[in-house]
Parts: C-alpha cells; sequence; structure tokens
C-alpha cells in the first residue's frame, strides 16, 4: 500500500507541476500587461512598477523566479487587490470556503447515498422513479441557477434566510445547498446502479442461504461492496464543488477564495490568478490523495496486495 | 389402469411426416434491439423530442420574433412578459423571446461543435493510441493521465483569459482539455476490439490504418462513444454559462444563454424575474434533455437487461 | 397435467420423505412477458441419500432448488403454485421469519461458483462464521473456534491463518471447500449442491465430490447434486432425475436408469457421451434441436419435436408421471399401455459400459 500511496503522490506532484507551468506560460503569453489598462500612470512609474514585479525581467528569469517563490510558500503580491500580500488574502478565504464547501460536500455525499439507497431498495417502483427523477433534475440544473432559485423563494418571498453576507450557519444554508445539489444527484444514480450490481451478486443469494436477514444482507455485505465506487468518485466530487464554489462566491457574496479568484481574472491580476490556479490544484490533488488513501484502507486487496480489486 | 380409455389408441401411432419445429424467438439483429429498448425508455425518448424541438427552434426562432435580437427600443424598457413582447423585454428594450431563440443558437452551436471537436480529437488520439499499443500507448496515456489531473474549468478559464472573448476562443478553451474523456474511452474500447478475431483478420490482410479505424473500430465501437458525445453537449452548455457568470461568454452583440442569465442576475431582487427566468429554464431544460437521452442511450446499450 | 406418483407403486414408499416438491410451477417476470420456467415439477428426495438433479442449461433445475429456499425475488415471479413438503412443512407456505431458520441450518446450499459466492471484502472465516452467529447466538470468539473445526474438517490446510484471509487469496478449490464448510457450519439435514464443481479445475472437481461423498456418509445427511455432468451423477449419485424444459421427465436409482433408459430424452443424452471403445470414423451423437421456448405456451410433450420416438399423441398431450418400475417413474407416452409395440429406446450396452465413466475414473 505504501508503494501505491507514493506511486500516485509522484504523480500528482507532476502534475501540479505541470499546472503552475502551464498557468505560468498561459498568463505571460498575453500580449500586453496588467498596467495597460491604468492609463494616467505615467511611463517612468510604469516601468517602476514592471521593475517591482520582475516583470522586466526575461520568461525564464521569471520562471525559474515564481517556482523558487513557490516552493518557500509565498505566492507574491498581487497587482490589482487592496491586500497586496497574496498569502495573506488566502489566509483569510481558505477558511471561509472550506467550511462552505466541506458542508456541501457531506450534503452531498450523505443525501446521495441515502437516495441511491432507498431507490436501489425499490427498484423500478415509485420510490425508484421518483429518487432517480430528482437526480437527473439536479445534474441538469446548474447550481447557479438553483442559487436564483433559492434566493428568490428563500430569501425575498419567504424571508426564510438571508442572503448576501456571510457570518452565521443560516448563512451557509442556501450556498451549499445549491452546491451541493449535483453532485448529490451524481452519487445518488452512482449509489444506485452500485447497490443494484452489488444486490443481484451471488454472495447476496450466498448469505440469503445462510439464514441470514434481508436486512442483514443487504446493509452488511451489499452495501459495503456497493460504497466501494462511491469513495472514489470523491475526488472529481470534491473538483465540481471547487469550480462551483467560483460562481456560487460570487452570487451571495461569500468572502472566499472563490470571489477572489474570479476577480483576478476580471482584473487580469496575473499574479493573483497564478496563485489561485496554484491553490485550487494543491486542494484538489491533496483531495484525490486522501481519496486514494481511503480506498486503500477500505479495499482489501490494495492493503494486502497494492493493486485495486475491479 | 385408470386412465386406460384415455388418450385413444388411434393416437399411438408414429407422427407421419416432420415434426412440427418449435423454434425459439428469432435472434433479434443488435442494432434492432438497442433501438426498440430506446424507444421503450419514456424518458430517453421525450429527452429525444425535446432536442429536436430546441433545435428546430433555435434555427427558425429568432426569425419568428417580430423583433429582431440586437433591436433597442428605448421606449420599452424592462417590461414584463406580453403579448408584443412575449417573454418581455430587457434593460435595453430588447425583446426577449428573439433573445432567448438567438441564445439557443449560440448555447447549442457551442455545445455541438464543442462535443464535435472532443469527438475527432479523442477518437483520433485515443485510436492511435490503442491500435499501436505498447510503448507509444503508455506514453499516450501517461500524458493524458497527467492531463486529466487539471480542473476541466479552471484550465479552461485560464486559456479563456489568454484567448481573449469570442464565441469560437470559448470552443477552443473548452476543447483544449475536454478531449481527454474521450480519448480515454476510445482507446479502452480500441484495446477490447484489437483482441477481436475479425481485427486480427484485417491486419493480416494489411488494412491500412485509417480504413481500419473508419470500417472496423470506429463502428464497433461507436455506443459508449456515442453516449459520451451525447453527455458531452450539456457538460459543454454548463462550462459556457458558468465562464458567461465569470464574465468570460461571448462578446457582445452576441447573446447565449449563458450571458442572458448572467445579466439577469442583478434582476433577482428586483422582481424582474423574467429576464433571468427564461434564459435560466431554458438552459436547464436543454441540459436536462441531452441528460435523458444520453441516460437512455447507455441503458439501451447495456447488455444486461434486467435493468 | 395430472400426476399419479407413486400411488399404484410396488414397493410404494410409506416412510416421509425429507423432500418432497410436487406439483411445483413457477413463472418469472421478463420483459417480453412471463417465462414459464417450471411446468409441474414432482420431486422426491430421501433420508440419508444423494440425488442428482440433472438437465441442460435452462431445464429449470437451479430454479426448482432456488424455490425450495425461496431464495427468488418476490419481484421476479409471475406466479407460482405447488407443494414444496420438507420433513411434511409446506416451505412454500412458511412465513419468511420461519423460513429464514430453515436456511443455512436444516436446508444448506452451495453455490456454483466458488468465487463469486463469497464477498470478495470480507475475510472468509467471518462469512462462515457469521451464519453460526445468526443461527446459534454463539459469540464470536465461540464461532471463530466452530469454524476453524470446520476448515479442518473439509480439508482446508492452516484453517487459522485461513480464518483471516480474504477469497482474492485462495484457489478455488480451497474457495469452494469454504463454501461447503459455510453450508455445514449448522449441520444441516440437507444440502443442495448446484453444480458444485462446474467453476473447478478438473484435478480439483473429483477432490471435491470425494469431500462431499465423505461429509455426506459421516453425517447421513442427503444430498442433492444439480448437475448437467452425466460422470458426476456415476460418481455419486444413488438416484438421478433427469429435468427437460421445466419438470422432470424420469427418476430412479442411477444404475438402473443408466441401463435402461425410459425416456427417449435420458436415452439421447447417454448416447451423446463419448466412449473410449468407439471406433475412430464413428460420428459424435446429439440430440437435433433446441429447448422450447418457455415463452409461449406449450402442447403436447415438450420433447416431442426432437423425438425419434414421437407419436401423433405427443404432439397433442402432455404426457403424466407414471410408474415404469420399482421407484422408477418416467413421463412419456411410449410407458402407455396402448404404446406396446412401438419403437422405443432399448436398453443399452450391459455392465459398466453402459454407464457413464465417473469423474474420478473409479467405477461406481
Amino acid at each position: 500500500m505504501i508503494v501505491y500511496l507514493a506511486r500516485r503522490a509522484l504523480m500528482s506532484l507532476v502534475t501540479l507541476w505541470l499546472i503552475i507551468t502551464l498557468t505560468f506560460v498561459l498568463m505571460h503569453a498575453v500580449p500586453g500587461d496588467p498596467f495597460i489598462s491604468d492609463a494616467r500612470v505615467s511611463p517612468q512609474v510604469m516601468s517602476n512598477l514592471r521593475a517591482y514585479y520582475g516583470l522586466d525581467q526575461p520568461l525564464v528569469v521569471q520562471y525559474v523566479r515564481y517556482l523558487a517563490r513557490l516552493v518557500r510558500l509565498d505566492l507574491g503580491r498581487s497587482i490589482k487587490s487592496e491586500v497586496r500580500d497574496i498569502n495573506q488574502m488566502i489566509a483569510e478565504g481558505l477558511p471561509v470556503s472550506a467550511v462552505l464547501g466541506l458542508e456541501a460536500l457531506l450534503v452531498a455525499v450523505t443525501g446521495g447515498v441515502s437516495l441511491g439507497i432507498l431507490a436501489a431498495l425499490g427498484h423500478n417502483r415509485g420510490l425508484d422513479y421518483l429518487a432517480m427523477g430528482v437526480a437527473i433534475v439536479g445534474i441538469s440544473v446548474p447550481s447557479f441557477i438553483l442559487a436564483t432559485l433559492l434566493i428568490h423563494v428563500l430569501a425575498v418571498r419567504l424571508e426564510l434566510l438571508p442572503v448576501g453576507t456571510w457570518g452565521t450557519w443560516r448563512h451557509t444554508v442556501m450556498p451549499a445547498l445549491a452546491l451541493a445539489l449535483a453532485p448529490l444527484a451524481y452519487v445518488a444514480r452512482l449509489t444506485r446502479s452500485s447497490m443494484l450490481d452489488e444486490l443481484s451478486q451471488d454472495y447476496v443469494k450466498a448469505a440469503l442461504a445462510r439464514g441470514l436477514s434481508r436486512s442483514r444482507a443487504i446493509l452488511g455485505h451489499a452495501l459495503r461492496n456497493a460504497l466501494l465506487p462511491v469513495v472514489t468518485i470523491l475526488g472529481p466530487l470534491t473538483a465540481a464543488v471547487l469550480t462551483g464554489s467560483f460562481v456560487i462566491e460570487n452570487i451571495f457574496g461569500i468572502p472566499g477564495i472563490g470571489k477572489i479568484f474570479v476577480l483576478s481574472i476580471s482584473d487580469r491580476d496575473y499574479p493573483l490568478i497564478l496563485s489561485g490556479a496554484v491553490v485550487y490544484s494543491v486542494l484538489l490533488l491533496t483531495m484525490n490523495l486522501l481519496v486514494d488513501l481511503v480506498y486503500g484502507i477500505v479495499d482489501p486487496r490494495i492493503r494486502l496486495a497494492g493493486r485495486p480489486l475491479r | 389402469m385408470s386412465i386406460d380409455a384415455f388418450p385413444p389408441r388411434e393416437l399411438f401411432r408414429p407422427r407421419p411426416g416432420r415434426a412440427p419445429a418449435r423454434l425459439a424467438r428469432a435472434p433479434v439483429a443488435w442494432r434492432r434491439d438497442v433501438t426498440d429498448r430506446l424507444r421503450r425508455h419514456r424518458l430517453a425518448v421525450v429527452g429525444f423530442c425535446l432536442i429536436v424541438a430546441l433545435t428546430i427552434m433555435a434555427i427558425v426562432g429568432p426569425g419568428l420574433a417580430p423583433y429582431g435580437y440586437d433591436e433597442q427600443n428605448l421606449s420599452e424598457v424592462n417590461e414584463p412578459p406580453s403579448t408584443r413582447h412575449r417573454f418581455g423585454t430587457d434593460d435595453f428594450g430588447r425583446d426577449v423571446f428573439a433573445r432567448t431563440w438567438i441564445g439557443a443558437r449560440i448555447s447549442l452551436f457551442v455545445g455541438f461543435t464543442a462535443a464535435l471537436l472532443d469527438l475527432v480529437i479523442g477518437v483520433i488520439y485515443g485510436g492511435v493510441s490503442g491500435y499501436l499499443g505498447g510503448a507509444v500507448d503508455d506514453v499516450m496515456m501517461r500524458v493524458v493521465d497527467l492531463l486529466y489531473g487539471i480542473p476541466h474549468l479552471l484550465s479552461t478559464v485560464l486559456f479563456m483569459v489568454v484567448l481573449g472573448p469570442g464565441l469560437f476562443t470559448i470552443i477552443i478553451a473548452m476543447v483544449a482539455t475536454g478531449w481527454l474523456g474521450m480519448a480515454r474511452l476510445v482507446r479502452g474500447q480500441v484495446l477490447q476490439l484489437r483482441e477481436q478475431e475479425f481485427v486480427q483478420a484485417s491486419v493480416a490482410v494489411g488494412t491500412p490504418f485509417a480504413r481500419m479505424l473508419r470500417r472496423h473500430l470506429v463502428p464497433n465501437a461507436m455506443g459508449p462513444i456515442l453516449v459520451n458525445v451525447t453527455l458531452t453537449v450539456p457538460a459543454a452548455i454548463f462550462t459556457e454559462a458558468t465562464l458567461s457568470f465569470l464574465g468570460l461568454g461571448v462578446p457582445l452583440p452576441l447573446a447565449s444563454w449563458g450571458t442572458m442569465t448572467a445579466e439577469g442576475l442583478v434582476t433577482i431582487l428586483s422582481g424582474q424575474a423574467w429576464r433571468l427566468a427564461f434564459p435560466a429554464f431554458f438552459i436547464s431544460l436543454t441540459m436536462f434533455a441531452f441528460n435523458a437521452f444520453g441516460d437512455g442511450l447507455r441503458d439501451a446499450l447495456d447488455p444486461r437487461q434486467k435493468r | 397435467m395430472r400426476s399419479i406418483h407413486g400411488r399404484s407403486d410396488e414397493g410404494a414408499k410409506t416412510t416421509v420423505a425429507l423432500l418432497e416438491i410436487r406439483g411445483l410451477h413457477l413463472g418469472f417476470k421478463v420483459s417480453e412477458g412471463v417465462v414459464h420456467a417450471l411446468r409441474g415439477v414432482n420431486l422426491r428426495v430421501e433420508h440419508g441419500e444423494v440425488l442428482a438433479l440433472v438437465g441442460e442449461s435452462g431445464c429449470g433445475k437451479t430454479a426448482t432448488m432456488q424455490s425450495v429456499l425461496r431464495l427468488i425475488p418476490d419481484r421476479e415471479i409471475a406466479y407460482r403454485r405447488g407443494e414444496i413438503l420438507f420433513d411434511g412443512r409446506d416451505l412454500a407456505r412458511l412465513p419468511e421469519s420461519a423460513m429464514r431458520s430453515v436456511r443455512g441450518r436444516e436446508i444448506a446450499m452451495v453455490f456454483q461458483d466458488p468465487t463469486t459466492a463469497l464477498n470478495p471484502t470480507l475475510s472468509v472465516g467471518r462469512q462462515v462464521a457469521e451464519a453460526v452467529v445468526a443461527h446459534e447466538a454463539l459469540g464470536w470468539r465461540e464461532a471463530e473456534r466452530r469454524v476453524i473445526e470446520l476448515f479442518t474438517q473439509v480439508g482446508i490446510p492452516h484453517p487459522d491463518m485461513r480464518f483471516r484471509q480474504y477469497p482474492f487469496q485462495l484457489s478455488g478449490g480451497l474457495r469452494q471447500r469454504v463454501v461447503i464448510a459455510a453450508a455445514l457450519a449448522c449441520r444441516p439435514r440437507l444440502l443442495i449442491a448446484d453444480e458444485p464443481t462446474t467453476a473447478l479445475d478438473v484435478t480439483i472437481q473429483a477432490q471435491i465430490l470425494a469431500l462431499l461423498q465423505a461429509l455426506q456418509q459421516a453425517s447421513g445427511m442427503s444430498i442433492v447434486v444439480v448437475t448437467h455432468n452425466l460422470g458426476i451423477v456415476a460418481e455419486m449419485a444413488h438416484r438421478v432425475a433427469i429435468m427437460y424444459a421445466g419438470e422432470v421427465v424420469e427418476e430412479g436409482p442411477a444404475a438402473e436408469v443408466f441401463a435402461y433408459p425410459s425416456h427417449p430424452y435420458t436415452h439421447g443424452l447417454l448416447e451423446c457421451l463419448p466412449r473410449l471403445d468407439m471406433a475412430r470414423a464413428q460420428r459424435l451423437r446429439s440430440i437435433e434441436g433446441a429447448p422450447p421456448d418457455l415463452v409461449a405456451g406449450l402442447t403436447g410433450c415438450a420433447f416431442a419435436d426432437r423425438c425419434p420416438y414421437a407419436m401423433e399423441v405427443c404432439d397433442q398431450h402432455a404426457p403424466a408421471m407414471s410408474t415404469v418400475g420399482p421407484g422408477r417413474h418416467a413421463a412419456c407416452w411410449l410407458t402407455h399401455p396402448h404404446a406396446t409395440g412401438l419403437p422405443r429406446p432399448g436398453p443399452r450396452a450391459h455392465g459398466h459400459a453402459a454407464a457413464p465413466l465417473p469423474v474420478s475414473g473409479r467405477p461406481h
């Protein structure tokens, strides 16, 4: 198992380096530079600014400097925003986004698994159709549309929940719901089909033949195996929640890193964009590694032999 | 012997002629079987009809409206739906109905084109990789694996920042990493097919690779590929809408459902719901239609019939 | 279809059979409608005997045995009629809770493929112990001890080590031994072995069969071996029942049925077996045609269209099971007094040459 994890960690590092490099290249492939829009700045100040940000150096030098800084965990300084130090910006925004993201993931996984199990047990009957109907709507309605719907109904019409700020748990309900619906739907569909697969397997029948009760056979045997594929989907799920948070944080005015990142794009604030890309990638790759770890623990074949079961 | 009389004695003689054949059900051709199952899948049928309807409306819709999508009418700003403006008007007095169907054109165009390009690139890359196998395949797939780790939206956003706004830049940005999934899929299919005897026979005869791809590999791998293409379209529409929200959507004067939704977002609190509702509804409806149809297609192709 | 089983029989059975299936009809729901899988199965298993249930794929042997334990989910069943008498109790009518105490405890089942019959993510010992804990209210420590004992009984070396291992760490033969151990855990009176060796290598097959035989002789339990392999029947069965298209067409003591088959299908099956003393140029025999489609309704005898001895009555009326000898029954119009003198399958070559070659190579 150690070998397995080590290999995955290595791949992740290479991917991270790839993303950093790609982002760097792309940022500097854009013609012009961030100061062009500030027309009132004199040429002298411009060249000073460029020197300050190191933009007058050859590309390779900038790249090496950037990598060196990254290793020291220094993300640099933002060009456009008021709080210059990017590390500080991230430190302020990350906890907020983390809370939101984790909340959404929790809702998605618990809700999705429950829905999927119910659908599988009520296979091809009313409950199944209802659950899967909800699921397909869930993957079809983009999160921001759902967000506006929630705001319209819960905040404007019914005035049940606050919107536009951040503070208490009430502020997290709508954004978390909006973020969680699509992932929930995917989890539900996967759980359902995975459960149906397992329920039709011989070992479930064999367990019943040994005199186990239906609930024991379903929960103790089928569910165990059915949840394995769900674990593997946690990686892409996190990615979906992360990228969804870009828009959701904007709509709800939540001061997380999503908002910072989106602003940096429209401002063409390159150091911030780069940092945003790096931070997101690190978060995602870490999550993927965690998922690999959990899967390695749960799947006996990896634990013992280093290779996956299916 | 209580059953002496029945059955009558006359019947106890060898049967004249051949026995009546008791054939099992005639085997159904695969393609027929799939289309049958698809037709029975109600949700898939609904999805398909919606797709057709939306496509037709995208083509003729803008023509149906009495106003041009770009026609400003500053005396009729922000009017709710009426008999003249069936979907109401926006900030500049433009007819939302006309804009909705132009939006349909743009969004569907982006969706279809991105899916198509993903298909072409993915098939070529995956086909070559799977067919050549060995070290080449290893390297090619290693590249795919690495690129796959980059979140799709992130890379699309980055490309957009670099390439600047534009209809085709959006498509290019999406396809830049969008083809990876298709490539993996095609390669897997090709690997499976390579082991089949009819393929080995073709190779033995000396069939050139391009022809192999066209006549043998692609048609047989068609099923899962088609499902993937069908499901790529809603993903592309979703990505385009998200880009619009981030300010990276199609540039003016064009309007996509994404840009319209982004523009309409500010109105939630001011009560002009129609500016947001219509594009939002149609995005959801379109995604639903493609997802439903794609689902049905996947189920119809699934050899296990129980489900 | 009328059934006159055993009434005018010499040496009629006055003892109550361990398992008696009477008139079992079962229909499955499928997308095309209903498959009439079991069309009146009659079967009898005595105490302490090994009964082989033989037939080709799709004839209903597995469906019959799974019906005994009521393992087929209700939602797949279109209809079910008939009685399944175990020690006098009708299992078909038992409430589910009572059925649970029958499963694994009084009647146990061994499935065909030991790889799929075991949960891949649980240790093998745990899976066997589960049944013991459930039925006999033992603690896990106690249960583990019992399981290790069982493993020894079925011939698994290093049982304490194997207890904690996962199915993928065991070979096919070992896995099947585990499955057998699980079946025996609560000392059942009837063991149903559904194609117990089909998924195994030939060399392992003989070992497993020998194991089953030894266990049977030691404990006096009855075994129903479901198989399509006549060699297995020759190896260990006291009696054999042949199934075709959802019903039993012939049954009786194994050696006799092999020597003097009454039903043309049985005769055909036996003729299909290649023999070592055949001339090289001799073509292999097979039964022409294919089993009938069970979705459509059937009139007459199910085998009629493939039967070389078919008469007109066979196309119009389905034959009932009748006695053809002591403890032997067959469902064929050829046994009817009206059919005397008509061509019928004759006795096969005498003695051992008639019987299929037993799996282990030893004559029965």
